[in-house]
C-alpha cells in the first residue's frame, strides 16, 4: 500500500479530523478526512447528517483552507501527483514514440485545412450516402414495397377477410391503419433500416476515435449557440434518434447547456427516420432541398444564438481528451449497433402499435375526424390540402410516423413541390414525437418540457406560413 | 530552481513547450477535471496547435481545450 505524505499543516488537520470522526464509513477515517478537506459534497453531507461533532469538523476544514492560497482539493492533488510521478519513475522507462500512420492521420483530422474537408467527407459518406441513400433509400424501398407491399400486407388482409367476420376488428389489425399493416410496417420497413444504418455509422465513428476530433473542429461554432464542442455527440446522435439524444444531453456539464441542447434537439434536429425520408423525397428537387436545408440550419443557428443570449448561466468551457485514432474493431461495432437497434426497436414498436390503436379508436369514435376538421383551417392557411392534416396529427405520435405518412401522400401524387417543401419544413420543426417529449419531461421536468413545446408549436407553423407566403409571392414553381 | 520565462498556454506558439507551473482557473470543478486529464503542475506540456481549439500533449495524452482554459494554464518555457 502506498501512503501519500502531505505537509505538516495538512497532516495535522487530518489527525484532528480523524479523531473527531466516530461513525463507520466503509472507508478509512484518513480517507474520509481527506475527502472532507477536498470539499467533497457527498462526504460533507454524510458527516453533517450523522456526526455529533460535525460543527467542529467543518470548522477544522475551514481553518485549514485559510492557511492555503489554493483550494485544498488542488493542494492535495498536487501531493498525490508527486507521489504518482515518483512511483512512475521507479518502474517505467519513457521512449519517444515515432509518429506512425495513425499519428499522421490524426494530425490531418485536426489541422483545419484538411480537417474541415475530412469532416464534410465523413458526413457526406456516413450520413448522406450510407444512411440516406442506402438505409433510407434502397433498403426501405425493398422492405416497404416488396416485403410488406407485395407479401405481408395482402396476405394479412386476405387472412383477416376470411377469418374475422367483424369489420371493426379487421380494421384494427389490417387495412390502411392496422397494427400490422401500418404499425409494424412503419416500424420494421421504414424506421428500422434508417436508424439501423445510422447506428452502424455512429458506432464506426465512435470506435475509430474520430468523435472527439469532430468535437474540437466544431467547438467554436457551437460556442455561438451557447454550447461547447462536447455537445456534438448528443446533437449528432439527434440525427439518429432525438429521444436517445435527449437522454444523452445529461453528459453535458451545466444545466444551461443541457437546456439549450434539449431545446435545439426538439426544434431543429430532424431524426434519422425523418431525415432519410425528407432526403428521399426532396433529393429529386434540388432547389426545394436547398431551401429546406437552409431553413432548418438557419433555425438551428438563430434559435441557438438567441438561447445563448437569453438563458442565464455560466459560459461553456471545452476540454476533451483526444484518444489515438485506430481501426474500428468490427466486433465492437456490431455489438454496439445491435444493442442500440434492439433497445430502439423494443422502445418504438409499442408506440407504433399504440399509435395505430389510437388512430383506429379515433376513426371508430369519430374523434379523429373531429380533430382533423379542427386543424384543417391551420393546414389550409399553409396552402396545403386537407390530407396533410393527418400527417401533422401522426407527426405528434411519432415524428418519423408523420414523415412516413408524408411519404405515402407523395406516392399518391397529392402534393406539389411547394406544398411538399412547406410540409417538410413544418414537420421537421414541429413538436418532438411523443417519446422524445416523454424523455424531455423526465430529464428537464414538466415545466421546461411544456415551455419548449409551447414555444415550438406556434414557431413551426409561423415558419411554415411565412414560407408559404413567400413562395406564393415569388410564384416559385420548384 | 532557476525560473525561466513564464506565460500562459494561450499566448504560446504551436511547437513551443514547457513545464506547467500552476492552474489559475477559478472554478474548482473544471480544475479537478483538467487535473484528472493530467494537466497538473510539474508536467511537461507541448502545444501542438491553437486553431480551431488548443491541442496540447502531456506525456502520451493529447488534450483539446478552448482558449479560456488554455489561458488558465501557466507555463515555464525556459530561458
Amino acid at each position: 500500500m502506498v501512503t501519500v505524505n502531505y505537509d505538516t499543516v495538512l497532516e495535522d488537520a487530518v489527525t484532528v479530523i480523524t479523531g473527531l470522526l466516530t461513525c463507520d464509513y466503509k472507508l478509512s477515517r484518513r480517507a474520509m478526512a481527506l475527502l472532507l478537506l477536498q470539499g467533497d459534497q457527498e462526504a460533507t453531507l454524510m458527516v453533517r447528517n450523522i456526526e455529533p461533532a460535525c460543527e467542529c469538523i467543518m470548522a477544522g476544514v475551514n481553518s485549514t483552507q485559510q492557511k492555503f492560497e489554493q483550494p485544498l482539493g488542488y493542494v492535495i492533488m498536487m501531493y498525490r501527483q508527486q507521489t504518482a510521478n515518483y512511483i512512475l519513475e521507479q518502474v517505467t522507462t519513457m521512449r519517444q514514440r515515432s509518429d506512425d500512420w495513425a499519428g499522421y492521420l490524426s494530425y490531418l483530422t485536426m489541422w483545419p485545412v484538411t480537417g474541415i474537408p475530412i469532416l464534410l467527407l465523413v458526413l457526406y459518406v456516413g450520413m448522406y450516402k450510407f444512411v440516406g441513400q442506402l438505409g433510407a433509400g434502397i433498403v426501405v424501398e425493398y422492405l416497404e414495397q416488396v416485403t410488406f407491399g407485395s407479401y405481408i400486407n395482402p396476405y394479412v388482409n386476405d387472412v383477416l377477410e376470411s377469418c374475422l367476420p367483424w369489420e371493426a376488428l379487421r380494421l384494427l389489425l389490417g387495412g390502411d391503419y392496422g397494427i400490422i399493416t401500418l404499425g409494424f410496417r412503419y416500424a420494421i420497413a421504414i424506421v428500422l433500416p434508417v436508424v439501423g444504418t445510422f447506428f452502424i455509422a455512429f458506432s464506426l465513428l465512435e470506435d475509430s476515435g474520430y468523435l472527439p476530433r469532430l468535437a474540437m473542429m466544431v467547438d467554436s461554432i457551437f460556442k455561438v449557440i451557447g454550447l461547447n464542442g462536447r455537445a456534438v455527440i448528443p446533437i449528432t446522435l439527434g440525427f439518429g434518434c432525438g429521444t436517445m439524444a435527449t437522454m444523452v444531453t445529461r453528459t453535458l456539464e451545466t444545466w444551461r447547456e443541457r437546456l439549450i441542447a434539449t431545446f435545439l434537439l426538439a426544434l431543429a434536429i430532424p431524426c434519422s427516420a425523418q431525415l432519410g425520408l425528407m432526403m428521399g423525397m426532396l433529393s429529386a428537387k434540388p432547389v426545394a432541398m436547398t431551401i429546406w436545408v437552409m431553413i432548418i440550419s438557419g433555425t438551428f443557428m438563430f434559435s441557438g444564438f438567441l438561447a445563448a443570449r437569453l438563458i442565464p448561466g455560466q459560459r461553456p468551457v471545452f476540454y476533451m481528451e483526444l484518444p489515438p485514432l485506430r481501426i474500428p474493431n468490427i466486433t465492437n461495432v456490431i455489438i454496439k449497433s445491435y444493442t442500440r437497434m434492439r433497445w430502439y426497436f423494443w422502445e418504438i414498436l409499442p408506440l407504433f402499435v399504440a399509435a395505430s390503436v389510437l388512430i383506429w379508436l379515433g376513426k371508430m369514435t369519430g374523434g379523429f375526424d373531429w380533430l382533423m376538421r379542427t386543424l384543417i383551417p391551420l393546414t389550409t392557411a399553409l396552402g396545403l390540402p386537407g390530407e396533410a392534416t393527418k400527417i401533422f396529427i401522426f407527426g405528434f405520435f411519432r415524428r418519423d410516423y408523420g414523415a412516413a405518412g408524408l411519404y405515402d401522400l407523395i406516392e399518391t401524387g397529392g402534393l406539389t413541390t411547394a406544398q411538399l417543401l412547406v410540409t417538410a419544413t413544418v414537420l421537421t420543426l414541429f413538436v418532438p414525437c411523443i417519446a422524445q417529449f416523454a424523455v424531455m419531461t423526465k430529464e428537464r421536468g414538466w415545466g421546461i418540457a411544456l415551455c419548449i413545446a409551447a414555444l415550438i408549436f406556434p414557431f413551426a407553423f409561423a415558419v411554415g406560413y411565412v414560407l408559404h407566403c413567400s413562395l406564393t409571392v415569388m410564384h416559385m414553381l420548384l | 530552481m532557476d525560473k525561466g520565462k513564464r506565460m500562459n498556454l494561450g499566448k504560446m506558439k504551436p511547437g513551443q513547450q514547457g513545464q506547467i507551473i500552476r492552474l489559475c482557473y477559478i472554478d474548482t470543478g473544471f480544475l479537478h477535471k483538467l487535473m484528472a486529464l493530467g494537466v497538473v503542475p510539474g508536467e511537461r506540456v507541448v502545444l501542438l496547435q491553437t486553431f480551431p481549439t488548443f491541442v496540447v500533449r502531456i506525456g502520451y495524452t493529447q488534450i483539446a481545450m478552448d482558449r479560456l482554459l488554455a489561458e488558465s494554464v501557466e507555463v515555464d518555457i525556459g530561458g
